[in-house]
C-alpha cells in the first residue's frame, strides 16, 4: 500500500540527480509512467485482473466445469454476503441457504393417457415457464458462513509439464469457500455451473490467446518491418505490397472463412485454441509491420548509426544494439494498446459462434451465451462476465495510453 | 551594471523584467530583472550564450512567449511613439495585433520556417501591408515590390510571385527583411538573422540592414552570439548571462574595455587571426592522397531512361599532410561534407581513389572496394551534431567502448574499461560520468565523448565535419584548444571541415578552399589568409566579421592586421 500512495505521487521522493543522469530507458519510462495517476490506477486494476485469471483456481470457490456445477441450484440468482441482519452481527461474513423449491410438475396426467389436453394444461400453469424454473428460496435461518483456505476440488497452481519438464504442482485450498453446499457469489447458469468462477477462469483463457497472438503477430510484423525498413529499395517494395494487399482484406469475413475452415478439422478444444490465436495474430501484422518499417527507416539514417558503421560494427552489430534497442520501447507499449482489439477479435469470434464454444471458458464464451433472451430476462447475473470484460480493456486501454506518452524519454530532449 | 538613462525619450523601455518557465522540474528562471532601453534608431546589440534568455527577451516585446512562460508581476515593458506610451504587456486583442508587426516587426533566424510554405511570399507581404497600413491590393503590391528592390532583390517582380523554397537562403532573408519592413515599424528585432547563412551572404545582409536603419530611421535590437557581427552592426550591447544582463553601455566600451569577467571570458574565446603559425620548412608526407575523386548524386526526376546526376564533388585531388590539422572550407552546398565522408567511405565514389599511407598501405574507390574495418583502425570521424551522433540508449562508457568491441581490438572487459578510462582521461571526460546517459551532457561534453570514441582505437587519421558549429562561442574554444593537444601529443592527421574561417586560421596549418564542388585552392593557412590567389578565397576572407573597430567601409581586416 505504501508503495500505492508513493507511486500515486504523494510521497515521492527527490530523486538525486545522479540517478537521473545514470537512468536508463526503462527507468526513466517507469518514472514517467508513475507520474500519471489514471495509468498507475489501471495498472493495478491490470494487474489484479491477471492474477485473478492467473490463479483463478485458488481465487474461485467452485470448479468451473460440469463436474463443480450444482444440480440442486440451476438458475440460481447470486448469494448475497452479510454481515448482519435481524438475527444478529457477526464477525465472519455469512450467506443464507438458497434452495430451489421442488419441482412440482405433475407428469401422471401425461402418461395417464390425458394426451395433448394434459399437455396443455400443464403449459398453461405455468410450471413450464423459465420464470417458473427461476424461483429459489431463502432460509434466512439457516446461515452459512464464509470459511477461508478451505479444501475443496484439486486443482494445479502451476502445472509446466510440457516438453520433458514435469512440475506440476497440484493444490486443494481455495480462497473461500462455506461449510456445507457450494457458495455462489454471482449466481449459476442453467447447469448450475457457478458464474464467477467461470468468469476468474475465462479471464486467463482470453488473455493467454492473446498473448500467443500477439507474439506471432509480433514475429510476423518484425520480420516483415525490419527487413523492409533495413534493406530498403525493391525488397521493402515487394513487402509493403504484399502487407498493403493482406491490408485491405476485411478481417471478419476472413476470421469467418478461417473458423469454417477451422471447424472441418478435427482439433480438441485447446488445439482450436491455438489456432484462432495463430490466424489471429498471422492476420494482423500489416500495421505494426508498417509503422515500424517507416520506424527503422528514419532511424538507420541518424547519425548515431552511421557513427556505430564507421566504427566497424557490422550489419548484425548495428541492427541489435542500435536499431532494436531504439524500438523496443515502442513494440512494447504497442503490443499492450492492441491487447483489447485482439481480446476483441477472440471475444467477436467467439461471439459470432465460430471461436471457442462451450463448455470453454473464455469471455467470448461467456459474452455469447448473454446474448439469450432467456437470460436477459432471467438471469441478468449472467452479465457479470461482461463487466469484467470491460474493465479488463478498459484497464488495458488506460495502461497503454499512459505507456504510450511515457514510453520514449528521449523524444523531447533530443530536439 | 551601467544603465542607460532611463526616460520617455527612448522607444523601448524594460523595467526589471523576470520571466519563469514552468516545467516538470519546477519553475526555471529564463530572465531575471532585466533593464533594457533603446532609443529611437538605436541598434542594441543582445549578445549572450544559447540559454541565456535573448530569444525570451525578444519574445516577450512581442508577447509571443510559449503558454508556460510566466512574466513577474514588476515587469515593464513600455513602448514610446507619438507622445504615448504603450504598456506592451498589459496589451489585448487588435491593440496587441497593432503592435506587433506594426510598431515593432521582427526578422527569425530560419526564414524558410518563417514563410508559410504554401503561400506566394508577395501574398504574406501583401496581406501584411493590407492589415497594418489599410491599403487596397494594388497599392500594397506595388509597396511590397518596392520594397524588395530596396533589399536588393533582383528581378523583384516575378520574385515578388514565387514560393519560398525558389528562393536562395540569402534571399529568403532578404525577403523576411522587407516584410518586416512593409508596416514601418519603429523597432525592428532581429533574433539572430544572420546565424543560418553563409559568411558572404551574411555581410550582405548586414550590410543591408545597416543601410536600411539609415533609411528608415528605425531603432533595432540584435540578437546574436557572434561578437564580431555585433561589432560590425551594434551602438550599444547588452550582455547577457543565465537571464540576468551582465553588462551594458557602448559597443566600443563593451567589446574594447570589457569590465565584466564573463564579457571578457566571450571575448577571449572569439579566435583571433593575427597569429597565423609560419608553415614548416618542408611539407611532410602525405597520410591520405586522393586522386581525381568525384561522387555524383543521382537526382530524381531525371528522364525516362537516363537518370541525370548532381556533381557534389567534381574531380579533387589532393595530399594530406600527416599530423598536421587541414581546414576545408567553403560556402554551404561545395562538397566539403560528401569529400570529408568519403574519406571514410561513406560517400559512394563515383570515380578515382583514396589511399591510406599507412604502414599498410591500402586504397579504395571507384573500382576498389573497401575493408572497412581496416579503415575504421585508422580513420574516425567526429559529427557536427553531438545530439544525433551518440545513441541515446546506451551509457558513455559503452559508446566510447564501441569501435573497441566492433573491432575486438581487446581481449577482455577490463582491458576495453582500461582503455576507455585512459581515453576519457584525455578529452576531459569525468571517469565517474561513464556510466552516464548522454542526456545528462551538455553540447559541449558530448562532442568530447564523440571525439573520446573517434581516439579510442588510436586512429591516424580523424576527420572533423563541422565538429564545433552547433558549440557556443566559449565551448567551442575549449574543443579547439582539446583538438590542438591532441594532435600534438597523439601526432594524428585532423581534417578540419568548417565554413566558418576565423576558427580554421586559428586550428589550422594548411588550408583548402572548395567551390562548387571543386578544390580552388590550397596552401598553408599562412599563405591563404596573407596571401589569397583566388578571387573567391579573398571574398571568403573579407566577409569574415571580425572584432573590430568600426573602419571606412571597403577596407580588408586583413591588411591591417598583417601590416
Amino acid at each position: 500500500m505504501t508503495s500505492l500512495i508513493a507511486r500515486l505521487g504523494f510521497g515521492q521522493k527527490e530523486k538525486s540527480e545522479e540517478s537521473y543522469y545514470t537512468a536508463g530507458q526503462f527507468a526513466l519510462i517507469r518514472a514517467r509512467f508513475a507520474r500519471k495517476t489514471s495509468g498507475v490506477i489501471a495498472a493495478w486494476v491490470l494487474f489484479s485482473l491477471v492474477m485473478l485469471g492467473l490463479f483463478a483456481p485458488f481465487f474461485s470457490p467452485v470448479e468451473p466445469s460440469v463436474r463443480g456445477a450444482d444440480p440442486d441450484y440451476r438458475r440460481g440468482a447470486p448469494q448475497v454476503v452479510k454481515f448482519w441482519d435481524e438475527n444478529g452481527f457477526s464477525w465472519r461474513p455469512f450467506t443464507y441457504t438458497y434452495a430451489k423449491p421442488e419441482t412440482k410438475i405433475d407428469l401422471s396426467a401425461l402418461g395417464g393417457g390425458g394426451g395433448l389436453a394434459a399437455l396443455d394444461a400443464l403449459t398453461a400453469s405455468g410450471a413450464l415457464n423459465a420464470s417458473q424454473q427461476n424461483k429459489y428460496e431463502i432460509h434466512r435461518d439457516q446461515r452459512r458462513y464464509l470459511q477461508f483456505f478451505v479444501r475443496g476440488a484439486e486443482y494445479s497452481l502451476i502445472d509446466l509439464s510440457f516438453g520433458g519438464l514435469d512440475l506440476d504442482i497440484r493444490w486443494d485450498r481455495h480462497l473461500f469457500g462455506v461449510e456445507s453446499g457450494q457458495i455462489h457469489l454471482m449466481g449459476t447458469d442453467e447447469d448450475g455451473k457457478d458464474i464467477f468462477s467461470r468468469t476468474l477462469h475465462a479471464i486467463w483463457v482470453t488473455i493467454s490467446i492473446a498473448i500467443v497472438a500477439l507474439v506471432v503477430k509480433l514475429f510476423a510484423s518484425l520480420l516483415v518491418g525490419g527487413v523492409s525498413g533495413y534493406f530498403g529499395g525493391k525488397v521493402d517494395a515487394v513487402l509493403m505490397s504484399i502487407t498493403e494487399a493482406v491490408r485491405v482484406i476485411p478481417q471478419i469475413p476472413i476470421y469467418l472463412a478461417c473458423a469454417v475452415m477451422l471447424a472441418e478439422l478435427e482439433l480438441t478444444p485447446t488445439e482450436r485454441y491455438f489456432a484462432i490465436a495463430v490466424v489471429i495474430g498471422a492476420l494482423d501484422f500489416a500495421a505494426l509491420g508498417r509503422r515500424l518499417r517507416t520506424h527503422i527507416l528514419t532511424e538507420r539514417n541518424q547519425d548515431y548509426v552511421l557513427a556505430a558503421k564507421l566504427c566497424g560494427s557490422n550489419t548484425w552489430r548495428v541492427i541489435w544494439r542500435h536499431l532494436v534497442p531504439s524500438f523496443t520501447s515502442y513494440i512494447i507499449v504497442d503490443t499492450l494498446i492492441n491487447f483489447p482489439y485482439v481480446i476483441l477479435a477472440e471475444t467477436s469470434l467467439s461471439f459470432l459462434g465460430l471461436g471457442l464454444t462451450e463448455p470453454v471458458n473464455s469471455l467470448g464464451v461467456l459474452l455469447q451465451k448473454a446474448q439469450d433472451p432467456d437470460i436477459q430476462q432471467n438471469m441478468v447475473w449472467q452479465y457479470f462476465p461482461v463487466l469484467v470484460f470491460v474493465a479488463l480493456i478498459m484497464a488495458f486501454v488506460f495502461v497503454g495510453d499512459a505507456l504510450r506518452d511515457a514510453a520514449d524519454p528521449y523524444s523531447e530532449r533530443n530536439k | 551594471m551601467t544603465t542607460l538613462s532611463s526616460n520617455t525619450s527612448s522607444l523601448l523601455n524594460i523595467h526589471d523584467l523576470s520571466i519563469d518557465f514552468r516545467t516538470d522540474e519546477g519553475l526555471v528562471r529564463a530572465v531575471d530583472h532585466l533593464d533594457l532601453n533603446i532609443h529611437p534608431g538605436e541598434v542594441m546589440g543582445l549578445v549572450g550564450e544559447s540559454g541565456s534568455g535573448k530569444s525570451v527577451t525578444a519574445k516577450t516585446i512581442m508577447r509571443l512567449n510559449p503558454g508556460n512562460a510566466m512574466i513577474d508581476r514588476a515587469s515593464r515593458i513600455q513602448l514610446h511613439h507619438d507622445q504615448k506610451s504603450i504598456d506592451v504587456l498589459s496589451l489585448r486583442g487588435q491593440q496587441l495585433r497593432m503592435v506587433r508587426g506594426g510598431l515593432v516587426s521582427m526578422i527569425f533566424q530560419e526564414p524558410m520556417a518563417s514563410f508559410a510554405p504554401a503561400m506566394r511570399i508577395g501574398d504574406q507581404i501583401v496581406e501584411t501591408i493590407q492589415i497594418h497600413l489599410g491599403h487596397d491590393r494594388e497599392k500594397a503590391r506595388r509597396i511590397g515590390i518596392e520594397l524588395f528592390e530596396r533589399v536588393g532583390i533582383p528581378f523583384p517582380e516575378q520574385r515578388f510571385d514565387q514560393y519560398v523554397f525558389e528562393l536562395s537562403g540569402g534571399m529568403r532573408q532578404r525577403a523576411m527583411i522587407a516584410m518586416a519592413l512593409a508596416t514601418q515599424p519603429r523597432l525592428l528585432i532581429a533574433d539572430e538573422p544572420t546565424t543560418a547563412l553563409d559568411v558572404t551572404i551574411q555581410a550582405q545582409v548586414l550590410d543591408l540592414m545597416l543601410e536600411l536603419r539609415e533609411q528608415f530611421g528605425m531603432a533595432m535590437l540584435f540578437i546574436t552570439h557572434d561578437l564580431g557581427v555585433i561589432s560590425k552592426i551594434a551602438d550599444n550591447v547588452t550582455v547577457m548571462k543565465r537571464g540576468e544582463a551582465v553588462e551594458a553601455g557602448p559597443a566600443e566600451q563593451v567589446l574594447f574595455h570589457p569590465q565584466h569577467a564573463y564579457t571578457q571570458r566571450l571575448i577571449d574565446a572569439l579566435p583571433e587571426l593575427d597569429e597565423l603559425p609560419e608553415p614548416p620548412a618542408e611539407r611532410p608526407e602525405p597520410l591520405v592522397s586522393i586522386q581525381n575523386l568525384s561522387i555524383r548524386y543521382p537526382l530524381a526526376g531525371g528522364g525516362m531512361n537516363r537518370t541525370e546526376f548532381f556533381t557534389a564533388v567534381d574531380s579533387v585531388s589532393l595530399d594530406l599532410p600527416r599530423g598536421q590539422i587541414i581546414g576545408l572550407v567553403g560556402e554551404s552546398g561545395s562538397g566539403k561534407t560528401s569529400l570529408g565522408k568519403a574519406l571514410l567511405g561513406a560517400s559512394p565514389i563515383s570515380t578515382g581513389e583514396v589511399s591510406y599511407h599507412t604502414e599498410q598501405p591500402f586504397c579504395f574507390g571507384s573500382n576498389k572496394t573497401l575493408k572497412r574495418k581496416q579503415l575504421a583502425k585508422v580513420a574516425q570521424l567526429v559529427f557536427q551534431d553531438p545530439y544525433g551522433s551518440l545513441n541515446p540508449r546506451m551509457t558513455v562508457r559503452d559508446i566510447i567502448a564501441e569501435p573497441l568491441e566492433a573491432l575486438k581490438m581487446t581481449r577482455s572487459r577490463e582491458e576495453t574499461d582500461q582503455r576507455v578510462i585512459e581515453v576519457a582521461k584525455r578529452c576531459h571526460i569525468e571517469v565517474s560520468h561513464l556510466r552516464r546517459f548522454p542526456h545528462a551532457f551538455s553540447g559541449g561534453q558530448r562532442q568530447r565523448i564523440s571525439i573520446a570514441r573517434a581516439l579510442v582505437c588510436t586512429p591516424q587519421f580523424v576527420v572533423a565535419d563541422e565538429a564545433v558549429a552547433a558549440l557556443d562561442v566559449s565551448i567551442q574554444a575549449e574543443i579547439l584548444t582539446l583538438l590542438k593537444r591532441l594532435k600534438q601529443e597523439l601526432g594524428i592527421t585532423i581534417l578540419f571541415i568548417s565554413h566558418d574561417l576565423s576558427v580554421v586560421a586559428n586550428l589550422c596549418d594548411h588550408v583548402c578552399v572548395m567551390k562548387q564542388g571543386r578544390l580552388v585552392e590550397q596552401g598553408s593557412v599562412r599563405q591563404i589568409f596573407l596571401n589569397p590567389h583566388q578571387a573567391y578565397t579573398r571574398k571568403l576572407i573579407k566577409a569574415i566579421p571580425l572584432l573590430k573597430k568600426r573602419e571606412p567601409v571597403g577596407e580588408s581586416p586583413l591588411t591591417l592586421k598583417a601590416s
